[in-house]
C-alpha cells in the first residue's frame, strides 16, 4: 500500500516533529524498568499509569496523526491502543489490589529494557540510521514489546487481556516489514514470542 | 486499432499555460506533445493513449510535501508525453490527495482522463465517497468510475449507471487484479452495460486473453490492464538477463517497454496503468506508446523468451 521510502521517511519526520521528546520517553522507560526491577510496593500500579498514557500518546500522535495518511488501516490501530490504554487503566491502575510480582519475572523486566533500551538501535543494523529510531513511547513497537515484558514480570486479575492488543501489533507490524522487504522483519513478533512464552512459563509455575 | 493520439491547440496551449505556474518545477511541458498510439473506448469513440498512470502505492505519500512534490513532476512528464489516463482509488490512501495536489500545480490539464473508483461496503455510502473523491482530485466529475475489486458491484454498479444517465459521469467499470474472480468479471461483462473493465495482464500473468479479453472485444468494453509489472517484481526478475535481440523491430530500449509493448499489442486492450514515482520511468513507459507494436508471431517470441529466464 506504501512504499518502504514512504514509510520510514515518515517516521524520520514523525521523530524530527517531537524531538527532543524521545530522550524523556527514553528516560521514563529506564525510570520503569527500574521501578519494577527493584519490585518496589505500588511499583506496578505506577509502570501501568505511565504505560496507558504513552499508549494513548502513540495512538493519538504517531497513529492518528502520522500513519493513517499513508495507511486507513492506522485508523482502526489507533483506536485498537486508546482501548489498551483503557484496559490498562481498568486491569492494572483502578483496582484495590496492585499487581504482584511474579516469581522470576525478572525476565520480563529484561524484555522490557531491551524493548526500551536496544530497539531505538535497530535502525542503524537495518542501515538506515538514526533518524528512523523507533523509541519507547514514542512508536508502536517498543512501545507493544515493553509492555509485553511488564506484563510477563506482574500477575493480576484480567491482565491476560492485555496481551491481546500488542500482540496483534507485533502481528501486523512483522507482516507490514516483511512486505517491505525489511531486514529486521523477524524483531517485533520474535520479542512479543519471547515475552509471551516468558509469561506463560512463569504464570504456570507460579 | 491503434491510432496516433492528437490534441487540439486549446488543449496543448492550456498544457503549456499550466507548465507556466510550475516554477521550482524542472521539466516544463513541452509544447510539442508527442504522438502517442491511441485506442477508442468502444462505447463512446473516444480516443485515449494506450499507457496511463497507476498510483496504487507510488503515489500514496501522505502530507510529505517534497514527495507530492516528486509525484507532481511524475505527472507533469506523464502530460508532457502525451498521456492522459491517470487510475486511483479511495483504497489507495493519499494518492488521490496527491494527485489532486499535482493537478492543481499543473493548472488542471484539459485532456485528463480521470478514472477513479468506489470502494466501500456499504452500497449507501458510495456516493459520498464519489463526492469525497472528486474533492481530493478536485474536478467537477469523473471520466471513468469503477467498481473497486467487485466490493458492493451489484449496488454500486446502479449508483454510477444513476450517475452516468445523469450526466454526472462519463463511463462506468469494474475492476479486479491478480487473476482473482473472473468467472465473476465475465458475468457482469455480460450482464452489464459497462464501458469499462480492469484486470491485471502482463507477459507472464495471461489468464485474462482465455475469455475476458475476447469477450471485452465482443460486448464492446475498453480493457484497462493493472500491474503490468507485477508491482516492479517483473522488472527485477528481468534486470539481469539481456533482452532479446529483435526488440529493436518494435522500437523498444528496455524490459519495461518490452514488457508495455506485449500487453498493449493485444487488440484488446486500451490502457495499460504503470505506476511509478520516477520521472524517468514514467518518460520510459511512455515511450513505448510510440512506435511499432508486436505482431502475433512476436508477441510468441516474447511469452517463449521470458518464459525461459
Amino acid at each position: 500500500m506504501f512504499s518502504p521510502r514512504v514509510y520510514f521517511r515518515q517516521i524520520e519526520t514523525y521523530n524530527l516533529a517531537l524531538w527532543p521528546l524521545q530522550i524523556l520517553t527514553l528516560l521514563v522507560g529506564v525510570g520503569l524498568v527500574c521501578l519494577l526491577a527493584r519490585a518496589r510496593p505500588n511499583a506496578s500500579r505506577i509502570v501501568a499509569m505511565v504505560l496507558a498514557a504513552l499508549w494513548l500518546l502513540v495512538g493519538w500522535a504517531y497513529l492518528w496523526s502520522h500513519f493513517s495518511s499513508i495507511n486507513w488501516a492506522a485508523t482502526y490501530a489507533a483506536y485498537g491502543f486508546v482501548a489498551q490504554a483503557i484496559l490498562i487503566l481498568v486491569i492494572q491502575v483502578i483496582p484495590r489490589r496492585t499487581g504482584a510480582s511474579l516469581p522470576g519475572g525478572f525476565a520480563g523486566v529484561v524484555v522490557m529494557a531491551v524493548a526500551v533500551l536496544l530497539y531505538p538501535g535497530l535502525s542503524l543494523i537495518a542501515g538506515r540510521g538514526p533518524e528512523t529510531s523507533e523509541v519507547f513511547g514514542i512508536m508502536p513497537d517498543p512501545t507493544a514489546i515493553a509492555t509485553i515484558g511488564f506484563l510477563a514480570s506482574t500477575r493480576q486479575r484480567y491482565d491476560v487481556l492485555l496481551f491481546v492488543i500488542p500482540t496483534l501489533w507485533c502481528v501486523v507490524s512483522t507482516i507490514t516489514l516483511f512486505t517491505m522487504g525489511d531486514s529486521i522483519w523477524w524483531v517485533p513478533l520474535s520479542m512479543c514470542l519471547a515475552g509471551l512464552s516468558l509469561a506463560i512459563d512463569k504464570r504456570r509455575g507460579a | 486499432m491503434a491510432r496516433r493520439f492528437s490534441i487540439n491547440r486549446r488543449e496543448a496551449l492550456a498544457l503549456i499555460a499550466g507548465s507556466g505556474a510550475l516554477a521550482g518545477f524542472p521539466d516544463r511541458l513541452s509544447a510539442q506533445v508527442p504522438a502517442v498510439l491511441t485506442r477508442p473506448i468502444p462505447s463512446s469513440g473516444e480516443e485515449i493513449p494506450v499507457i496511463g498512470l497507476g498510483s496504487w502505492i507510488t503515489f500514496n505519500v501522505g502530507d510529505d510535501i517534497k514527495l507530492q512534490d516528486e509525484c507532481t513532476a511524475v505527472m507533469q512528464a506523464f502530460f508532457g508525453a502525451g498521456g492522459r489516463l491517470i487510475d486511483s482509488s479511495p483504497m489507495y490512501g493519499s494518492a488521490q490527495k496527491t494527485i489532486g495536489y499535482g493537478l492543481e500545480k499543473l493548472s488542471r490539464p484539459r485532456t485528463l482522463f480521470s478514472a477513479d473508483k468506489v470502494w466501500i461496503s456499504d452500497p449507501q455510502s458510495g456516493r459520498e465517497q464519489i463526492r469525497q473523491s472528486q474533492g481530493f482530485w478536485g474536478v467537477p466529475q469523473f471520466n471513468l468510475l469503477q467498481v473497486h475489486n467487485l466490493l458492493s458491484w451489484d449496488e454500486h454498479l446502479q449508483t454510477l449507471f444513476e450517475m452516468k444517465d445523469a450526466g454526472q459521469l462519463t463511463c462506468v467499470g469494474i475492476t479486479t487484479s491478480e487473476g482473482r474472480r473472473h468467472s465473476e468479471i465475465e458475468n457482469i461483462m455480460t450482464s452489464q452495460p459497462i464501458d469499462f473493465v480492469q484486470v491485471t495482464y502482463n507477459v507472464l500473468d495471461r489468464d485474462v486473453e482465455e475469455r475476458i479479453l475476447p469477450l471485452a472485444t465482443e460486448r464492446k468494453i475498453a480493457v484497462i490492464v493493472n500491474r503490468p509489472f507485477r508491482q516492479g517484481d517483473l522488472i527485477a526478475q528481468m534486470a539481469d538477463h539481456p533482452l532479446p535481440d529483435w526488440v529493436s523491430e518494435i522500437g523498444a530500449k528496455t524490459w519495461a517497454q518490452l514488457m508495455l509493448k506485449f500487453i498493449i499489442s493485444h487488440p484488446a486492450v486500451t490502457c495499460a496503468i504503470p505506476a511509478t514515482a520516477n520521472v524517468a520511468h514514467v518518460r520510459e513507459n511512455m515511450e513505448a506508446a510510440t512506435g511499432a507494436v508486436m505482431d502475433p508471431a512476436l508477441r510468441k517470441r516474447t511469452i517463449d523468451y521470458v518464459e525461459r529466464l
